[in-house]
C-alpha cells in the first residue's frame, strides 16, 4: 500500500514571515505572469497579430517546445540561481510583446517567454525546501497560488487591454524578483524534513499530466464558447471566482501541509471531472463554474508543492522537470488540442481520467482485492450488455411505459386518484382499485413530488407535455422536476407522451365533467395584486405581460394563445355577474381539454379568483356597464 | 495469510452500503434543492438514482448485518469451507447490489418499489442467495454435533426456510404480482403493516436467545402464544381486506402497541454487555415512536392527509434511519464486540439528532403539502427551507456513516 512515508534529516529552521510571504510572493508572481500573459494577453496580442489559424499554432508551439527545453535544461543543471535569470527571460517577454509585430519576433518572444517560464516553475518548485519544510511550505505555496489566481481575477486586471495585461505581468515578474530577493540565502542547502506521499514518481507525473490535460480541455471550452464565458468569468462573477480561488488555494496548501497528499489530489480530480463534465450542458454551467476553480486551484498547488517540498531532495530537480515539461507543457497542448478537435471534453475522457487517478491513487489496493472483484466486474459487464440489447417491438403506449419504468417517473408521481378525497377535486374521479390492479406492472406509487398522472393526457395537450419534458421550469417556474430533453434525441419522450394520452376517450369526460362541475364554495372578489403575481409567474410565458398573447413560448403551440386584453371577454358586462366570473375561472383552473391550455388544479380557489379578477379588470367598459355604475 | 471473519466482513461491507445509500441520498436531497444539478448526469437523473438509494438501504445496510447474524448462529467461521463459502457470499450479495444499481441507472427495473430485481442483476441476485443458503448449510453440517436436538430442529427448520426466499422473491419481482392494497389510498393495509412488523418482533425477541445472553426468561410462553394469535389476525384480516377507515383494520394494527412495552421488559430480562446500553435506549426509543406514530398516521383523517407527501417519507426515515439503524447497530456491536463497540459509538448521537431532524423536517412538510397542493408547482418558504435543512442531516448522517465506515475498516482484523 502507498503511504506517508517520512524522511527526517534534519531539525529546520522556521522561516520569518518575511520568508513566509516572500515565497508566497515569489508562486504568486510565477503564476500570476503565466494566467495572465500566456494564457490570455499573449494569446490575444498573436492572434490580433497573425489571424492566420497555422501560424497562431506555430507561435504558440513554440512556447511550449521553450517551456520543455528550459523545464530540461534547468533540471540538469540543478542550482536554484537560474531561477532570476528565467524570470528576466519573462519579462523581457511581455515588455516587448508590445513592439512585436510580424511572425519572426513573435516566434522569438514566444520562445523566450517559454524558456523563461520552463526555468523559473522548475527552479521555483525545486529549491523551496531550501527555505522551507514540507509543512510550512505547503501552507505558503497555497497563499501564492491563491494569490497568483486572485490577483489575475480582479476585475480591473481581467477586464485591461491585452498591452495593459502585458505590462501588469511585468509587475508580477518584478513581484517574484523582489520575493526571491527577500528570501535571501538558502536556510538548508542540503536536506530538509520531507514528507513524500507516494513511491512512484512516474505515477504521480501521470496524474498530474491527465489533470492538466482535462484542465486545459475544459478551460478552451469555456473560452470559446461566449455564454459560457460569460457564466464562468462573467463581470459579476469575477470577485466571486477570486474569492474562491485563494479560499480553495489556501486549503489545498493546508491539506498538504497535514499530509493529505492523495485525499487532495483524489478531490481536486473528482471536482474537475465534475466542472468538466458539467461545461458541457447549458444547465449546469453555472454549477461549473464554481467547481472548475476549485478543482484548478486544488491541483495547482500541489503541481508546486510535490516535486520540491513533498519529494526526497536529491529527485527534486528530476521531478519538478517531468512534471512541469510532460504534464504542464504537453498535457495542456493535447487538452487543447482535443478541445479545439472535438468542441468538448467528451464523457469517455472524463471518466478514463477518473478512473486512472483513482487506480494509480489507490492501485495497491485495488491490486490486493483484484481476484476477489474481477467476479463483481464481470456481473457489471454483463448488466451492462444487457442494456445494449434491443427491446422487443411494442406500440408506442407499451414503449412509453417502459419509458416510464426505466426514468423512475413512479418515484414522484402517483398514478391513483383517492375516494373521498381532494384528489377527486383536482384530478378527477376515484381510480377503481380492480382496474389499477389490473396493470402490469401496477404503478400506484408512494410519493408526489409532482401531480398525479391519472388522467394527465386529457389535462395537458402532447405539445404542453413535450415543453414541460424539455424544460419544466419554463412552465412551472419552481417545479422540481428535471428536464428529459434527451428523451427527445430517440423517439423515446414521444412513447412517453403516448403512453401519459392512452385511453383518451375515457379520460376526456372524466376531465370536462370535473370542469363542469366544479364550483367555489363561495365567490368572492379576487386580490389583484396576487392575481397580477400569479399571472405573471404562470400564464404570462404564454400570454405575455400584457395578456396579448405573445409570451416567450408562445409560438409553441398549435395556436396562438388568446390575446386577453383584446380577447374572449373583454367586452362582457361586468353585471353578467358571478356567473361568468366562474366560467373563466373553470378555464384558469382546468384549462381547456384538447388544446394547448393547460389548467392549474392545484390553485386554491382564492388563487383562482384572484386571477380572474385580475384578467376581468382588462375588460372595457360598455355604455351597459356605465349606465349601471 | 489471515482471512477475514465472514462476520466482521458482512458488517463492514454494510456499513459501505449504509455510507454509499447515504451518498445517495444526499445527492438526490440536493437535487430537490438544486433541480438544475438534474441534468448534469443526463440519463441519469433523479428517478434512476432513488432505487439506488432505496436499494442500498435495504439489501445493503439492513440486509447483511441480518446476514452476519446468520454466519453468527450456524458458526461458519468454525469450518474452513463454510468460512470460504461465506466471504465468497458477502462479495457475491456486494456484486448482486452493484448489479442492481447499474440496472437501475441504465433503466432496466421491474417497476416496483424494492422490489427492483430485472435480467442479469435478478440472476445473480438469485444466485447469490443459494451461495448463501449452501454456506449456511455447510456451517450446520460442520457444528450441528455442538448444539443440542431443538438448536439443531430450529436450524434446520430455518434453513429450510431460507430456501423460500430465492422462490419468493422471483415471484414478487415479477410485474404480475402486487399485494392486497387499501382502496382508499392505494397503499398497503393496516393488516400487511401488522404482518411485517411482527416478523421484525419476532426478530427482536429472538435476538438475545441466539447470541446467548445470560438470562432468566420469564413469559417467553405468553409472549409467542400472543405473537401467535397476532399472527392469526394478521392473516384473517389480510384475507378480509378493508381500508383505513374500517375498525377491523385499525384495530388490527392497534395489536402492535403493546409491543412497545413488551419487548423492552423482555430484553431487560438479559443481562446486555456494558457498552451496548446507548444502542439498547436508541433501539428502544425509535420502536416505540415507530410504532405509535405508525398507528397514529393509520388513522382517518390523517392517513388521508399524509398520505402521498414527505409525511410518509418521515415516516420510513423513521423506520430505517432511526429504528432499524439502531437496531442494526446494536446487533453489529452484540457480534463485533469492542472493535464495533468503539467504532461505532462514536458519531451515535450526531446520527440520531439527525435522524430526528430530519423526521420532524419531513413531518411537517408532508403535513403542510396535504393541505395546499400549490407547493408542488410554487415553492413556498416551508418548502425550500425544509428541503434545505433536510440536506443539512443528510451531511451529517453521511458523514457519520462514513466514520463508522473508516474507523470499523481500520481497525485490527481487518
Amino acid at each position: 500500500m502507498l503511504g506517508l512515508i517520512s524522511i527526517e534529516v534534519e531539525t529546520m529552521n522556521r522561516p520569518s514571515l518575511t520568508q513566509g510571504l516572500a515565497g508566497a510572493g515569489m508562486v504568486a508572481g510565477i503564476y500570476g505572469y503565466f494566467l495572465l500573459f500566456s494564457q490570455f494577453a499573449f494569446l490575444e496580442i498573436v492572434t490580433h497579430e497573425l489571424e492566420v489559424e497555422s501560424r497562431i499554432k506555430l507561435v504558440l508551439s513554440l512556447m511550449a517546445l521553450g517551456g520543455i527545453v528550459g523545464s530540461i535544461l534547468v533540471a540538469r543543471r540543478k542550482s536554484s540561481a537560474w531561477l532570476p535569470y528565467g524570470l528576466i527571460a519573462c519579462l523581457i517577454a511581455s515588455a516587448g510583446s508590445g513592439l512585436a509585430t510580424g511572425m519572426v519576433a513573435l516566434m522569438l518572444l514566444s520562445c523566450l517567454m517559454g524558456l523563461g517560464l520552463g526555468v523559473a516553475t522548475v527552479s521555483l518548485a525545486a529549491s523551496l525546501p531550501q527555505w522551507f519544510s514540507s509543512q510550512n511550505g505547503c501552507w505558503w505555496v497555497g497563499c501564492g497560488t491563491g494569490a497568483g489566481y486572485a490577483l489575475c481575477n480582479v476585475p480591473s486586471i481581467f477586464q485591461a487591454t491585452p498591452p495593459t495585461q502585458a505590462w501588469i505581468s511585468c509587475g508580477f515578474v518584478l513581484l517574484a524578483l523582489l520575493s526571491r530577493h527577500l528570501l535571501g540565502p538558502a536556510l538548508h542547502e542540503t536536506s530538509t524534513q520531507t514528507s513524500v506521499p507516494m513511491r512512484s514518481a512516474t505515477a504521480v507525473v501521470v496524474m498530474f499530466f491527465a489533470l492538466v490535460w482535462m484542465d486545459s480541455g475544459a478551460f478552451y471550452i469555456i473560452q470559446h464558447a461566449e455564454e459560457l464565458k460569460k457564466a464562468t468569468w462573467g463581470a459579476d462573477r469575477l470577485w466571486w471566482n477570486a474569492g474562491l480561488h485563494f479560499a480553495a488555494a489556501v486549503i489545498a496548501g493546508a491539506t498538504l501541509a497535514s499530509g493529505r497528499f492523495r485525499l487532495l489530489l483524489l478531490s481536486a480530480a473528482l471536482i474537475l471531472g465534475t466542472a468538466a463534465w458539467w461545461v458541457n450542458d447549458p444547465n449546469t454551467r453555472s454549477f461549473a463554474a464554481i467547481f472548475y476553480p476549485i478543482g484548478v486551484s486544488f491541483y495547482s498547488t500541489a503541481l508546486v508543492c510535490w516535486p520540491g517540498l513533498l519529494s526526497p531532495r536529491e529527485s527534486s530537480w528530476k521531478r519538478a522537470s517531468w512534471v512541469f515539461a510532460l504534464a504542464g507543457w504537453i498535457g495542456s497542448g493535447l487538452g487543447i488540442g482535443m478541445a479545439e478537435n472535438l468542441h468538448r471534453v467528451p464523457s469517455w475522457f472524463i471518466l478514463s481520467t477518473l478512473t486512472l487517478v483513482i487506480a494509480l491513487l489507490f492501485g495497491s489496493t485495488l491490486r490486493k482485492h483484484a481476484g476477489r472483484w474481477s467476479l463483481a466486474v464481470l456481473a457489471l459487464f454483463l448488466v451492462a450488455h444487457e442494456q445494449t440489447q434491443a427491446p422487443p417491438e411494442l406500440s408506442a403506449v407499451k414503449r412509453g411505459k417502459q419509458v416510464y419504468l426505466a426514468e423512475g417517473c413512479i418515484h414522484c408521481h402517483s398514478q391513483y386518484l383517492r375516494p373521498n378525497s381532494i384528489d377527486t377535486t383536482l384530478w378527477g374521479k376515484a381510480s377503481r382499485p380492480k382496474k389499477v390492479l389490473e396493470n402490469q406492472p401496477v404503478l400506484i406509487g408512494n410519493r408526489r413530488q409532482g401531480p398525479d398522472l391519472t388522467h394527465v393526457g386529457a389535462r395537458r395537450s402532447a405539445a404542453w407535455l413535450k415543453e414541460h419534458f424539455e424544460d419544466p421550469r419554463a412552465l412551472v417556474p419552481d417545479s422540481v422536476m428535471p428536464s428529459y430533453r434527451h428523451l427527445f434525441t430517440d423517439g423515446r419522450g414521444d412513447d412517453l407522451i403516448a403512453y401519459l394520452q392512452r385511453d383518451l376517450d375515457q379520460s376526456f369526460p372524466v376531465v370536462q365533467k370535473l370542469a363542469q362541475d366544479w364550483q367555489p364554495d363561495s365567490w368572492k372578489r379576487g386580490d389583484l395584486s396576487e392575481g397580477k403575481k400569479l399571472f405573471h409567474e404562470h400564464c404570462a410565458v404564454c400570454h405575455g405581460n400584457d395578456g396579448q398573447g405573445k409570451g416567450a413560448l408562445a409560438a409553441k403551440w398549435h395556436k396562438a394563445p388568446a390575446n386577453l386584453a383584446q380577447g374572449p371577454w373583454i367586452w362582457s358586462s361586468p353585471r353578467e355577474g358571478e356567473s361568468h366570473a366562474v366560467s373563466i375561472a373553470r378555464v384558469i383552473r382546468f384549462g381547456i381539454p384538447g388544446t394547448d391550455m393547460p389548467g392549474h388544479e392545484t390553485w386554491t380557489d382564492e388563487q383562482t379568483q384572484a386571477v380572474t379578477e385580475y384578467l376581468l379588470q382588462w375588460r372595457q367598459p360598455t355604455k351597459e356597464s356605465r349606465l349601471a355604475e | 495469510m489471515n482471512q477475514e471473519n465472514p462476520m466482521t466482513m458482512a458488517m463492514r461491507h454494510a456499513l459501505g452500503w449504509l455510507l454509499a445509500a447515504n451518498g445517495v441520498g444526499l445527492w438526490l436531497s440536493a437535487l430537490l434543492c438544486w433541480p438544475e444539478l438534474g441534468s448534469a448526469f443526463g440519463e441519469q437523473g433523479y428517478g434512476r438514482w432513488l432505487p439506488l438509494h432505496l436499494n442500498g438501504q435495504l439489501y445493503g445496510w439492513t440486509s447483511l448485518p441480518l446476514i452476519a447474524w446468520m454466519f453468527f448462529c450456524y458458526r461458519v467461521d468454525a469450518c474452513l469451507t463454510s468460512s470460504r463459502l461465506s466471504r465468497g457470499a458477502v462479495v457475491l450479495w456486494t456484486t448482486s447490489l452493484l448489479s442492481l444499481g447499474l440496472s437501475c441507472l441504465l433503466g432496466t427495473t421491474s417497476g416496483k418499489i424494492f422490489l427492483d430485481w430485472k435480467g442479469p442483476a435478478l440472476w445473480i441476485f438469485l444466485g447469490t442467495q443459494l451461495w448463501l443458503w449452501l454456506a449456511l448449510a455447510m456451517g450446520y453440517r460442520a457444528n450441528r454435533v455442538s448444539w443440542s436436538k431443538p438448536q439443531r430442529i430450529i436450524r434446520v427448520l430455518v434453513l429450510l426456510g431460507l430456501l423460500t426466499v430465492p422462490v419468493s422473491l422471483w415471484i414478487t419481482t415479477s410485474p404480475s404480482t402486487y399485494p392486497p392494497i387499501d382502496p382508499s389510498t392505494g397503499g398497503p393495509t393496516g393488516a400487511s403493516l401488522l404482518g411485517s412488523t411482527l416478523i421484525v418482533v419476532a426478530m427482536m425477541l429472538a435476538l438475545p436467545h441466539t447470541l446467548g445472553l445470560p438470562a432468566t426468561w420469564r413469559h417467553t410462553r405468553s409472549l409467542v402464544i400472543l405473537w401467535s394469535f397476532e399472527m392469526i389476525a394478521f392473516i384473517l384480516l389480510e384475507w378480509r381486506g378493508g381500508s383505513h377507515r374500517d375498525m377491523a383494520q385499525i384495530v388490527g394494527l392497534a395489536l402492535l402497541l403493546p409491543w412497545m412495552i413488551l419487548i423492552p421488559r423482555y430484553w431487560s430480562q438479559a443481562t446486555w454487555p456494558k457498552q451496548t446500553k446507548s444502542f439498547r435506549l436508541f433501539t428502544y426509543l425509535w420502536w416505540c415512536l415507530l410504532v405509535f406514530t405508525g398507528w397514529l398516521e393509520f388513522l382517518p383523517g390523517i392517513l388521508d392527509r399524509m398520505k402521498f407527501t414527505n409525511g410518509l417519507v418521515a415516516h420510513a426515515h423513521m423506520a430505517m434511519a432511526g429504528f432499524t439503524s439502531s437496531y442494526l447497530l446494536l446487533m453489529m456491536v452484540m457480534m463485533g464486540g469492542k472493535r464495533a463497540a468503539i467504532s461505532l459509538t462514536h458519531g451515535q448521537r450526531m446520527w440520531h439528532i439527525a435522524t430526528a431532524v430530519y423526521v420532524l423536517s419531513m413531518m411537517l412538510a408532508g403535513w403542510c403539502e396535504g393541505a395546499q397542493y400549490a407547493w408542488m408547482s410554487e415553492s413556498p418558504w416551508w418548502r425550500e427551507g425544509l428541503f434545505f435543512l433536510r440536506f443539512g442531516c443528510g451531511v451529517v448522517m453521511t458523514y457519520v456513516s462514513w466514520c463508522w465506515w473508516r474507523t470499523f475498516s481500520q481497525s485490527s482484523d481487518v
